[in-house]
């Protein structure tokens, strides 16, 4: 090649030119400084993941008093837990699924397991003082069924309220996928949500979240009425009570308004 | 080049390109693991996939389409442009994970379809802020994997270039989809200014370079003076305007041709290269042969044809040159159509 086509780039020749050597250089090193400085700058102003955990991989066995109503939760035997667990476990199916997907099975060879004692495996979901189990191993979850007079569950007078604050599928807010609010985690909540999942509204105070189960007024599932305001700011009013160890708000869901 | 099929035709140079993209890779991906773990590391090791894995794609994504202008405004920077193939389909790669590590742990195991759930779950259509941004997601995928799939000279020359320029250029559309994708997206929740100061800046650079290469065209176009048309021939510049070994460009009666001087010689081929519809008049002279810039594909200018064994050919021009005046024939011949070479000084 000529001298006067030295500058001249032919790629399979690979003959890059002194000056274009320098234009590349002077290109690619501030660019190989920005990343870094890019990236420190999207991590460090990131709202922060929380502390939830969903111990994948670890199926563990659990007994106790399964109550089907108004909301599946397994009340674990009296006996240690580990940090963090809360006995009364709000049960959730495998995937975007609620747990009476899988609980059906059972409920055919040993009647209804309302208020029956109950050996499960499955996978612990916790945080702030909540804890959920995943039915894993879907039907081969229940492992054993012990009959039993049913309890009543036990429950807090109604008192009216009316809140603020947003509608979340438990099992993705409590540990399994962060973030799981607001419009990123919006159309994976109404997949669980609609798959049975109860719907829980978090309620924000000084003092931190509050959660309550949504119910309807006669205490019937609402969760494909939910369906369109999952995942956005929300005003509710209803009649909140306590049950097995979670908040349960009765609403209206046709009464339920954006708030913004 | 190769007139056979090859999978991945290398070189030393391809080799030392893709060793710089890795090294770019290796950072993007250490660094943001390695802030994430400094400042939160409760993130999960999904979130921490795709997160990783779209902000690579984004990266890899705008440097792709500043090259282009790039390479307009000042031609040094053609190197980056000759593999930029590779880049484009290692950036379809990182969006491909990010695409179904999205599907699978937001649509996937529920009680509909995963690709139906990217349309159905979130249904607000009709607003901004809660538009479901996943679709916008997905068929900027598709495009890219249109792109991707479609990556390699066997496409290329079985779609025909003009065809495939056209298709690739769907990576604009894509990229406005990505752009929308981010907006009514993640910054719908990481909704601090500085992400969006981030975002504006980025798509400034793009729609910036290309502006500014939009405008150097014009100004060549706008340049193009109303040339005196004699006997069918249009009279261009003169001999002394051409540079050894180059070309003078010139677009009149609706040709884009480029008359080049070489050997004491003037021939005159069409302006653009077969392979991608590279700029062939900002070429040079190599070995007897038109070099196009883009990919170093040649022809030989006294017939627009490729030295065999390669088939592409370009339509040739009558010239003249009257004193030292270059004049022009802008009805082109056939492609690969020999026309004797002008002497010059005779």
């Amino acid at each position: 090649m000529s001298t006067a086509n030295k500058d001249f780039f032919i790629g399979w020749l690979g003959n890059t030119s002194d000056v274009q050597k320098r234009s590349i250089q002077r290109l690619l090193i501030p660019v190989f400084v920005a990343i870094p400085l890019i990236l420190f700058v999207i991590v460090f102003f990131a709202k922060s993941f929380g502390t939830g955990v969903f111990e994948l991989g670890k199926v563990k066995e659990f007994s106790g008093t399964y109550y089907d109503e108004p909301f599946p939760v397994l009340i674990l035997d009296e006996g240690p837990l580990e940090a963090g667990i809360d006995r009364h476990a709000l049960l959730v199916g495998f995937g975007k699924h609620g747990a009476k997907t899988f609980t059906g099975t059972a409920e055919k060879t040993h009647g209804k397991l309302h208020g029956k004692r109950l050996k499960i495996q499955g996978t612990l979901i916790y945080s702030e003082e909540k804890t959920l189990i995943e039915l894993t191993k879907k039907e081969q979850s229940i492992l054993s069924v012990e009959g039993g007079t049913p309890q009543p569950a036990i429950k807090t007078e109604r008192k009216k309220v009316s809140l603020q604050g947003e509608i979340l599928d438990p099992k993705c807010w409590f540990g399994v996928m962060k973030p799981a609010e607001g419009k990123v985690h919006k159309s994976c909540a109404i997949r669980c949500i609609s798959g049975g999942i109860p719907p829980v509204f978090r309620h924000r105070t000084d003092a931190g979240n509050v959660y309550y189960v949504l119910k309807g007024l006669n205490g019937e599932d609402i969760n494909h009425e939910v369906l369109g305001f999952v995942g956005e700011g929300v005003k509710v009013n209803g009649n909140a009570y306590e049950v097995n160890g979670w908040k349960v708000l009765e609403v209206d869901p046709t009464k339920i308004s954006y708030s913004g | 080049m190769s007139n056979t099929y090859t999978a991945v035709l290398w070189n030393p140079f391809k080799k030392k390109y893709d060793r710089i993209l890795a090294l770019a890779i290796a950072l993007i991906v250490v660094s943001f693991i390695g802030l994430q773990f400094i400042f939160d590391a409760n993130i999960t090791v999904e979130t921490l996939i795709i997160r990783t894995t779209s902000l690579t794609a984004v990266f890899l994504l705008h440097f792709i389409l500043i090259i282009g202008p790039l390479c307009r405004l000042n031609p040094s920077f053609l190197p980056l442009l000759y593999n930029r193939r590779h880049l484009g389909v290692t950036m379809f790669l990182f969006a491909a994970v990010h695409s179904i590590f999205c599907i699978i742990q937001f649509h996937a195991l529920g009680d509909i379809n995963p690709i139906s759930s990217i349309f159905l779950s979130n249904t607000k259509y009709l607003t901004i802020s809660q538009f479901p941004f996943q679709v916008f997601g997905f068929f900027a995928f598709l495009i890219f994997f249109l792109m991707a799939a479609t990556s390699h000279d066997f496409w290329l020359k079985n779609l025909g270039p003009r065809f495939w320029k056209n298709m690739h250029m769907l990576v604009y559309v894509a990229y406005a989809l990505i752009i929308l994708h981010i907006a009514l997206g993640i910054l719908q929740y990481e909704n601090k200014l500085v992400y969006w100061i981030l975002l504006i800046v980025s798509f400034g650079s793009v729609a910036g370079m290309h502006l500014a290469a939009g405008w150097k065209e014009r100004k060549w176009l706008a340049d193009q003076r109303k040339y005196v048309i004699e006997n069918g021939y249009a009279e261009i510049c003169s001999i002394n305007e051409i540079p050894d070994d180059c070309a003078k460009t010139v677009f009149v009666g609706g040709q884009n041709i480029a008359i080049f001087k070489y050997d004491n010689k003037l021939s005159a081929v069409n302006n653009v290269c077969r392979h991608q519809m590279g700029p062939i008049g900002e070429g040079k002279i190599i070995d007897g042969c038109i070099t196009c810039p883009w990919h170093g594909y040649q022809y030989l200018p006294e017939n627009g044809q490729s030295p065999p064994p390669f088939t592409e050919k370009l339509e040739t021009y009558q010239l003249r040159l009257v004193k030292d005046q270059v004049w022009v024939n802008p009805k082109p011949n056939a492609e690969g159509t020999y026309v004797e070479p002008v002497k010059i000084g005779q």
